[in-house]
């Protein structure tokens, strides 16, 4: 009669799930490693999309500050082009709507005037696509501008704040 | 004698080798494929920019880094796109795509309306072919010459061809200084072969078919067609002419660049109309210079015969009616006359 020595038999059994296990636990670790750097990849992706609202909205307000619609020259905004500018223009001009304040450098005492045509040009604030400007999730910069009175022929210093929706 | 285990241990080492050597293999070809292309829309991303800060600031560029690219594509502008993906440009951009490129700003100047562009060019000849002597035909050399840059890297050069001789080409400050004073040329047909990137334009009244470059054949008034194998397109001024030339010998064809120009003068024109008309009524509430204001916005933006609705009809033409071009050209005129009134008034 054959006698099976069970204490062989158990120790080559162990032995085959020590590598079963140590190979299970090596494809987990490269598994690990990949979706690692996948997920750090997608999460740069998510800073650089702010990233490039920021340098997007800065671009923007640099073509504002140059286009022959709103400027008297470059640099230099001209504030009868700024009554006449609405929202659908600027969608046209720019291929989006862009919430723009554009507020006159107030002295102390001052209050703020939103222009419209019958007050013109005793006024101060400009405001483009304020539905837009009311909605939240919006970034942008704001920036010392010059602004041509038209009527008066003096150039102000003014602040152009403009902003971009973020989705 | 090898036991089981032993064979066991042979065969799920090998799996598990196998196993890392595919995910390695896998992984690093996706992750380098994935950088290229990355690499790539980081590129056409900074040429944007550059051709936005070019728009801007007006100062000029070269760019350089498209020397890797496999393809260069722009069929659908304002997109330049390549084999990674596309990138829309947000200034009036006319590309013809190379590996070393200048990047420019010039003005259309309509007189009460300036329209910005943006070139953006590989190194490049152009040759010249005026068959007829005349004030205007010596003019559209003058004014196609003016809007190439100066470049001596990429390097854009200006030059003549008759007959089957083609002479040396120089740089374009050089060559509008030589051809300052019309003189007639005595040339005849240019039958010559050119290579990649030499751009043939003859100039002449007669009825010829080239079987290379284009022929631009003025009407008057500025405007005339310019002819190309079996196509023809009305021009009203230089960058029209530009437009098809960077279009020859691209898989897109010079009706694309043509088509994009024109729409986006137009549109802007039109929009421009209307805008300065309404900011001549405010001018005229406002009791300045009311009489002139009031003319000015009748020729911008009123009835058919108004700047706006004339551009809107060229729009609707298809660029086809040349009747058109040359009463938006006399509007402009008028426009621009009456500006000058207000500026002398002290309105503008």
């Amino acid at each position: 009669m054959r006698v099976i020595d069970f204490r062989k038999v158990r120790k080559g059994q162990f032995g085959m799930m020590e590598y079963i296990i140590l190979a299970l636990f090596m494809v987990v670790i490269v598994m690990a490693i990949v979706f690692f750097l996948f997920g750090w990849e997608f999460g740069t992706a998510q800073r650089e999309v702010l990233d490039q609202a920021y340098g997007k909205s800065l671009s923007l307000i640099s073509l504002f500050s140059h286009s022959e619609f709103f400027t008297e020259k470059d640099n230099m905004l001209d504030d009868s082009k700024l009554m006449v500018s609405k929202c659908e223009d600027i969608e046209a001009i720019f291929g989006e709507k862009l919430c723009i304040n554009i507020t006159s450098v107030l002295f102390v005492g001052d209050e703020v005037k939103p222009c419209t045509i019958s007050n013109y040009p005793d006024c101060n604030h400009w405001a483009i696509c304020q539905d837009l400007c009311s909605q939240g999730n919006l970034l942008g910069y704001d920036v010392p501008v010059n602004i041509y009175r038209r009527i008066s022929g003096v150039t102000e210093l003014g602040v152009l704040d403009l902003r971009i929706g973020v989705s | 004698m090898i036991s089981v285990f032993q064979v066991f241990k042979i065969i799920m080492g090998l799996f598990i080798a196998g196993f890392f050597f595919y995910i390695i293999l896998n992984f690093t070809g996706i992750y380098t494929w994935f950088q290229e292309s990355q690499q790539e829309i980081l590129i056409m991303q900074n040429f944007r920019d550059t051709v936005r800060n070019t728009y801007v600031h007006d100062i000029p560029a070269e760019f350089r880094h498209f020397e890797n690219f496999e393809e260069l594509r722009y069929d659908d502008p304002p997109r330049i796109s390549s084999l990674s993906g596309d990138v829309s440009m947000d200034a009036p951009l006319f590309l013809k795509p190379g590996k070393n490129l200048y990047i420019y700003r010039k003005t259309l100047d309509l007189g009460w309306w300036r329209f910005q562009w943006v070139g953006a060019l590989p190194a490049m000849k152009i040759v010249f072919n005026p068959l007829d002597y005349s004030q205007e035909y010596w003019g559209i050399m003058q004014g196609l010459a003016g809007i190439f840059p100066q470049s001596q890297d990429p390097q854009i050069t200006l030059g003549f061809c008759t007959g089957n001789r083609e002479l040396e080409g120089v740089e374009r400050d050089y060559f509008i200084s030589a051809i300052r004073q019309p003189r007639d040329l005595n040339f005849s047909l240019c039958t010559r072969d050119f290579p990649e990137n030499y751009f043939l334009i003859i100039i002449s009244s007669q009825d010829l078919k080239p079987s290379n470059g284009v022929l631009v054949k003025p009407t008057g008034n500025g405007t005339g067609y310019v002819y190309y194998k079996n196509n023809s397109f009305i021009y009203s001024d230089p960058l029209d002419i530009l437009a098809i030339l960077l279009g020859l010998d691209s898989l897109w064809g010079p009706d694309t660049l043509y088509k994009y120009k024109n729409t986006l003068l137009f549109s802007e024109l039109q929009m421009a109309a209307k805008k300065e008309a309404e900011r001549s009524e405010l001018m005229r509430l406002n009791r300045r210079c009311v009489d002139t204001y009031g003319e000015l916005g009748n020729i911008l933006c009123s009835d058919e015969n108004s700047i706006c609705r004339l551009a809107e009809s060229i729009m609707d033409s298809g660029y086809s009616d040349p009747g058109d071009f040359q009463r938006i050209k006399i509007l402009n005129k008028e426009a621009e006359d009456k500006y000058k009134e207000l500026e002398a008034e002290g309105c503008e």
